[in-house]
């Protein structure tokens, strides 16, 4: 069995407020995922269930078979990270800031990076690419620059899972292209599991390698993109009209919207 | 080796020198004029008249400046760390509100007759009664919410306030007297017992904080993140609120209040050293145990043989000090 994370008949929230239902989904190593699905659906409220920000009512979540709501913070820590959608941070060097990710390996009197913690955090710099900005502080960054010192962070944490909370927002075509290139890659090459919140069905269809669609707190589907992103459930779970076709060079599916306008006149 | 922490050695040692600078001022100026040279022979000669003027009066004041200023800076770097707001300080948080309530009751009421001790515990009581209401109404779900903390020290300093105007309004013009120089603070405290509590309880306090240096650190990304790092927020932040409110609890029982040392003192540090806890937190302590020495040197002797309140110095000098420091930093101020 080659299940890295499991997650089974999970519910989380607050009773009372919005929950997440009965959830069961499983990750092998290296995969690379995807969670789409409407505002409100329940993404981020999965993410913040399996993280632990939010108590989980039922079910479970495992990560190599242990327990994700049973381990310690700082074991936990050590084996998945998280990369929001915005990094709240002034003044604070990009190298201090992936440094960061090596908190969790350092007990309570220990006051220094050790020469480890530097190497590591210099490896994924350069593999990120923000290496040439390590000096320059936080918000000083682009909105393409600061995922990338996010996503280097993470990495810092040497996770075995990585979650990723809509990396490619506000971003332009050149960095959110450039961000997921750089996640199918470290998917491939260094057998990194990844989970990501994505709005744009496109990406998500043609970067991952499997999709998760999320509808009123549940999971609708799950499969590979060629499968869940098919006009039928798109439309039912967005109340949107789609047209799908498969984009001629990657043989993934790509979905197309119509305005209100021409679907009248037809 | 790294050339960060080459920048923090260098930055502490220059603390250091300035501390012993600042001690050498404030035991040699006075009514009794003492010089550097003569330091050595003062202290072999333990029967001169400036032998006592030394370990009677300045010394003792001297170890209470640098364990008050040390103390209500350190506890607001803690507090603006955990809080995550450049405005907070140790009384932001009605714990000097409380504590001055405390005083102002024990005065009214004729308990500081009974023992030297009487004003510090109230003020201390006062104090802790404070951070308690603060804590425990803020405390939601098991977890402390931040913002309402904040706000509920702000009301409830609001409150402790009104009260002791109404208690000022109604007592007599000795008590009012007394209230009001024990609200303006002072370093003058006679007893060696109050010094060595206060002086000892900061070092402790700052020796305490180092063991937290990284997950303030982390709370720099906030609350959410630092979980992310594997940092118990919850305790932690509880932990460093009541290190925090102690410090300033112990620091305004013994020498009333005393206010800015908490808010200037961490931001000059910050736009000096940059905002790394591991290096903060002895900054804050060392610059707070500087700046309180000097100001104090400077209430007791500008119009001597009275003494100033030592509030109007700290409020003068760290308030300008501040303004020129910020307005003349290239870089605009930002906390985390």
């Amino acid at each position: 069995m080659n299940d890295l994370f499991q997650i089974e008949n999970f519910s989380c929230g607050y009773s009372g407020k919005f929950v997440l239902e009965d959830v069961s989904f499983q990750i092998s190593k290296g995969d690379f995922v995807g969670i789409i699905g409407p505002n409100g659906s329940g993404k981020t409220t999965l993410f913040k269930g399996i993280s632990g920000e939010l108590p989980a009512l039922s079910g479970s979540s495992k990560l190599n078979g242990k327990n994700l709501q049973k381990m310690g913070l700082k074991e936990k820590a050590t084996n998945l990270a998280v990369v929001t959608q915005t990094i709240e941070i002034g003044s604070m060097t990009v190298e201090e800031y992936v440094l960061m990710g090596r908190i969790p390996y350092r007990n309570q009197f220990q006051f220094f990076e050790t020469a480890e913690d530097i190497a590591i955090a210099e490896k994924y710099m350069e593999l990120t690419g923000v290496t040439r900005l390590r000096h320059k502080f936080m918000n000083a960054l682009s909105g393409g620059e600061q995922q990338l010192a996010g996503i280097a962070r993470a990495l810092t944490q040497e996770p075995q899972l990585l979650l990723l909370d809509e990396p490619t927002s506000h971003l332009d075509i050149t960095h959110q292209v450039q961000i997921l290139n750089l996640i199918r890659r470290l998917s491939r090459e260094l057998g990194l599991t990844v989970l990501m919140i994505i709005h744009d069905l496109n990406l998500a269809g043609e970067y991952c390698d499997s999709l998760i669609m999320m509808q009123h707190g549940r999971m609708r589907k799950k499969g590979v993109p060629a499968e869940v992103l098919n006009y039928k459930d798109i439309e039912a779970v967005y109340d949107t009209v789609v047209i799908t076709r498969i984009n001629p060079v990657s043989g993934k599916p790509v979905v197309f919207l119509v305005s209100e306008e021409v679907i009248q006149k037809k | 080796m790294n050339s960060k922490y080459i920048k923090w050695l260098l930055f502490l040692a220059g603390l250091l020198l300035l501390l012993a600078i600042s001690i050498v001022i404030s035991l040699s100026s006075g009514e009794v004029k003492i010089s550097i040279r003569q330091l050595p022979e003062i202290f072999a000669n333990k029967t001169s008249i400036e032998y006592m003027v030394l370990t009677k009066i300045r010394i003792p004041r001297l170890l209470l400046a640098i364990g008050v200023g040390g103390a209500l800076s350190l506890s607001g770097a803690i507090l603006q760390g955990i809080y995550r707001n450049p405005l907070v300080e140790p009384y932001t948080l009605g714990i000097s509100g409380g504590a001055a309530l405390g005083v102002a009751i024990a005065i009214v009421f004729g308990l500081n007759t009974i023992s030297f001790l009487s004003l510090p515990l109230f003020g201390f009581a006062g104090a802790l009664v404070t951070l308690f209401i603060v804590y425990f109404l803020s405390v939601k779900r098991g977890g402390l919410s931040i913002n309402s903390m904040l706000l509920i020290g702000v009301m409830v300093s609001f409150v402790a306030s009104s009260a002791m105007m109404f208690l000022m309004s109604i007592t007599t013009t000795d008590n009012l007297q007394s209230i009001v120089f024990w609200v303006m603070g002072s370093l003058d405290e006679s007893n060696n017992l109050l010094i060595r509590i206060a002086f000892y309880s900061s070092l402790a306090g700052l020796l305490l904080t180092y063991f937290f240096a990284q997950p303030l650190n982390a709370l720099r990304l906030g609350e959410v993140k630092a979980k992310h790092l594997g940092i118990n927020t919850n305790i932690t932040i509880k932990l460093l609120f009541f290190v925090a409110s102690l410090l300033t609890g112990i620091a305004v029982a013994v020498a009333g209040v005393i206010g800015f040392v908490g808010l200037v003192i961490p931001h000059i540090v910050r736009l000096i050293i940059g905002n790394d806890y591991r290096i903060l937190i002895a900054g804050s302590f060392l610059g707070g145990s500087i700046f309180l020495i000097l100001c104090d040197t400077v209430a007791r002797t500008i119009i001597s043989p009275n003494e100033l309140p030592i509030g109007v110095i700290t409020g003068f000098a760290g308030g300008l000090v501040f303004i020129v420091v910020l307005s003349r930093s290239k870089s605009h101020f930002k906390l985390n």
